[in-house]
This record gives structure tokens, C-alpha cells and sequence, in this order.
């Protein structure tokens, strides 16, 4: 069960840091350069793609931990490989693991190329952050939606598909604007810029908190049979500590849209350095709890529910 | 009536069967079919029957009906008076593993 836990935690969690890491630059960093008509220095993301290497072996291994405790589980005597090989041949979880080991080997290829190229083709990003879409979402057959039956399981499945893809906006995005803050922090002269991407991440945040609230709403209608489901069963515990965990995040990102109002880019051409250390250490903190509740819902989705 | 479901993580559970959990039939079933809660992998999952020796009576044919994975059917040849237990193991669909077993009677 172990293996199952700390598979699924790591293979949802790096999913979903992959899409962010890809998308990043294109949904926070570019958009601002264009519109302050700057140089693009980050336009190659070299400063992310250690991360998204670290990321795509990620991936691959935890999706190999995930697929072995699978099938520890299933074949009830020790792994064999004639059982193994039925079970990626036939079962639906087997045939979505060889698709995403083949996307996430894909995406890692792509970056091979790119980087052996020194320049990647223009807008070549957007095909991978395509395919690492595709990764993410396609979770969403692993879990209890793509189990669920009845007139309401394409729904079940289309919510639990745009939790996954709006996990990656935030809190899967946190991480990369830890590692912007580092970078950020390293030159100078960029303040104005600096403070526009993280204005810029603060408002779109806001719109995917909505997105995971409604979606994660309707996900515990589909799961959950009762109120009190939340304190007298596992599923229901794991899933409050979960929301809480949430509330937290929010709490915290309410400070720091405070701080940004508190500082607009018109008052100076940058940040109040110790407004913008203690956005650092609450965006860190952010992505801490991130990866906690990143890790609460792969337990959620290999525990029994109560509906 | 005799009901034992095994798997604490498990997530397919009977929904109902036929013959019904515990039943006495006066005539021999031609199948035993088992629907459950969620939809299951037909190749990893299956129904057998014992007799009160212990011996499987089914004909090994499990399968899961092609307009319903959540049903799964095994066939039974014309077996005599007497207690059977119904055994089964299923995988569903998003790889929980469940089993458990009942008993049903034909009193002939």
C-alpha cells in the first residue's frame, strides 16, 4: 500500500509541476516581456529545465513504483512477470500507464532534441505543454472517475479532469515562482518585470482557486454520500484535511495579493525588499503545503470512498 | 445467509446477485451472476462455485457481460440438491482488488 501511496503522490504531484514548468514562461513571463517591450532573457527557460528534467525522470519512476504496487495488489503473490505483462496488456490502468510512460518519454525526448539544438523552434513549447496536458489530465482514468458508472460519470470525469488541469495553474505553479524568485533575486535592474509576472500569476491564481473550488466541490457531491462522511470515514478525514490544507493556501494568498496592492508598480519602479521577502517565504510555504495536499489526493484516489 | 467481503481498500463491492446472497431454490440456477458497484477488468476477474465437499461445480467460463461491466457471470452445469459456495475475486476497473463469498441452497 506504501508503494501505492508514494507512487501515485509523486507521479500526480510531478504531472502536474511538469505541466506548470512547461507553461510557465508562456502563461506569466512572456506576456509581460512583450508588453514592456523587453529583451526575452528567460525566453529559453534554461533556469527551469534542470526542474523539468528532474521532472520527467520523476514521472517515469513513479509511474514504474505505481504500476509494481499495482500489480503486487493484484496478482496477491509477489510480482511475476507473465501476471505484470497481462495486466499492462489488459487492464485499463495498463494500457494508460504504457500511454503516459510513452508522453512523458516524448516530452523528455523533446527536450533532448531542444537542447542539443541550443534553440528550440519557436512556439515549440506549445506542442509539449500540450502533450504534458494530455499527462496530467489523463490521471483522471486512474482515479475513482474513471470507475465511476451511470449518468453522471463522463461529468464525473470532465471535473476530475479540470481539478488535475487547474492544479497545475495553482498550486502546481507555486514551485516555478519559488525558482523565478531565486533567479529574479540573482539579477538586477529587472524589479519592474519581476513584479509584473508575480501581479500577473496573483490574478490568474485567483481564477484557478475558483475553478478548483467549484471542481472539487462537485468531485465530494460524487463521492461522498452524507456531511458526516467527512468525520466518520477515512475518505472523508483525508478529504477535510485536504480542503483545510486548501483554506490555508488561500489564506496565504490573500497576504500576498495584499502586499501586492500594498506595493503598485506606478509607486516604484520595484518591490519594497521587505515586502517581497515575505511574498518569498509565503509562497514558499504555499508550496510546501502544495505538495501535502498533492500527496492527501493520491491517497484519496486509492482509498475506498463512501458513495 | 453468509456474506464475507475481504479487502479493506477494496472499492467493487456486490451490488446483488442471482441467485441472491443466502437464497433456497427449489430448481438448479443455469448461471450464477454477480452485479457490482463498479465496473470491472473481465480478465482479471472471475466467479467459482464450490459444492459442501469443496469442489468446484462451475464450468470455469467466467466472464463479464459485454453490455454491462458491472456484471459478471459464470455458468453452472445441472447440479444436484445441497449448499453451494458462491467465491469470487474481482479487480475493478481502477485496479482495486476485491473478494468475498456467499452461500445459496437448492432444497430440490
Amino acid at each position: 500500500m506504501l508503494g501505492l501511496l508514494l507512487g501515485r503522490w509523486a507521479n500526480i504531484y510531478l504531472s502536474s509541476l511538469l505541466l506548470s514548468l512547461l507553461a510557465f514562461q508562456r502563461l506569466y513571463v512572456i506576456p509581460v516581456l512583450d508588453r514592456e517591450k523587453r529583451s526575452n532573457r528567460w525566453a529559453q527557460g534554461r533556469y527551469l529545465g534542470w526542474l523539468t528534467w528532474i521532472c520527467c525522470f520523476g514521472i517515469l519512476t513513479s509511474g514504474v513504483i505505481w504500476l509494481w504496487a499495482v500489480i503486487a495488489s493484484i496478482s496477491n503473490s509477489g510480482i511475476e512477470l507473465g501476471a505484470a505483462g497481462k495486466i499492462v496488456a489488459v487492464t485499463q490502468f495498463g494500457r494508460l500507464w504504457l500511454f503516459r510512460s510513452f508522453l512523458g518519454l516524448a516530452i523528455a525526448g523533446g527536450l533532448l532534441h531542444d537542447t542539443l539544438r541550443k534553440t528550440a523552434r519557436k512556439h515549440s513549447d506549445l506542442f509539449w505543454i500540450a502533450v504534458a496536458a494530455i499527462n496530467l489530465a489523463s490521471l483522471a482514468w486512474a482515479s475513482h472517475a474513471g470507475a465511476t458508472t451511470g449518468s453522471f460519470a463522463n461529468f464525473h470525469l470532465l471535473t476530475d479532469l479540470v481539478h488535475l488541469l487547474a492544479s497545475a495553474v495553482w498550486p502546481g505553479s507555486l514551485l516555478p515562482l519559488v525558482v523565478w524568485f531565486l533567479v529574479s533575486a540573482r539579477g538586477r535592474g529587472n524589479e519592474p518585470v519581476d513584479y509584473a509576472v508575480v501581479h500577473r500569476f496573483s490574478a490568474i491564481s485567483m481564477g484557478a482557486v475558483v475553478v478548483l473550488a467549484v471542481s472539487g466541490l462537485l468531485n465530494s457531491l460524487f463521492m461522498l454520500k452524507r456531511f458526516s462522511d467527512f468525520y466518520s470515514t477515512t475518505y472523508g478525514q483525508i478529504l477535510a484535511g485536504k480542503i483545510i490544507l486548501f483554506l490555508i493556501m488561500i489564506g496565504l494568498g490573500r497576504q500576498n495579493r495584499r502586499l501586492l496592492k500594498i506595493q503598485q508598480p506606478s509607486a516604484a519602479p520595484g518591490m519594497d525588499p521587505s515586502k517581497a521577502g515575505r511574498l518569498f517565504r509565503n509562497v514558499c510555504a504555499e508550496s510546501a503545503l502544495a505538495f501535502i495536499v498533492f500527496g492527501l489526493a493520491g491517497a484519496l484516489g486509492a482509498i475506498e470512498p463512501p458513495n | 445467509m453468509l456474506v464475507f467481503i475481504a479487502s479493506a481498500w477494496a472499492h467493487a463491492f456486490i451490488d446483488h446477485a442471482e441467485p441472491a446472497v443466502g437464497s433456497k431454490l427449489a430448481s438448479p440456477p443455469g448461471a450464477v451472476k454477480i452485479w457490482f458497484t463498479e465496473r470491472l477488468e473481465p480478465a482479471l476477474s472471475k466467479i467459482q462455485v464450490f459444492d459442501s465437499q469443496g469442489a468446484e461445480v462451475d464450468e470455469r467460463d467466467t466472464k463479464v457481460d459485454p453490455k454491462n461491466g458491472q456484471l459478471l457471470v459464470v455458468s453452472l452445469p445441472a447440479i444436484k440438491t445441497g449448499k453451494y459456495r458462491v467465491s469470487w475475486r474481482v479487480v475493478s476497473v481502477d485496479t482495486h482488488v476485491t473478494n468475498g463469498s456467499f452461500e445459496f441452497e437448492i432444497t430440490g
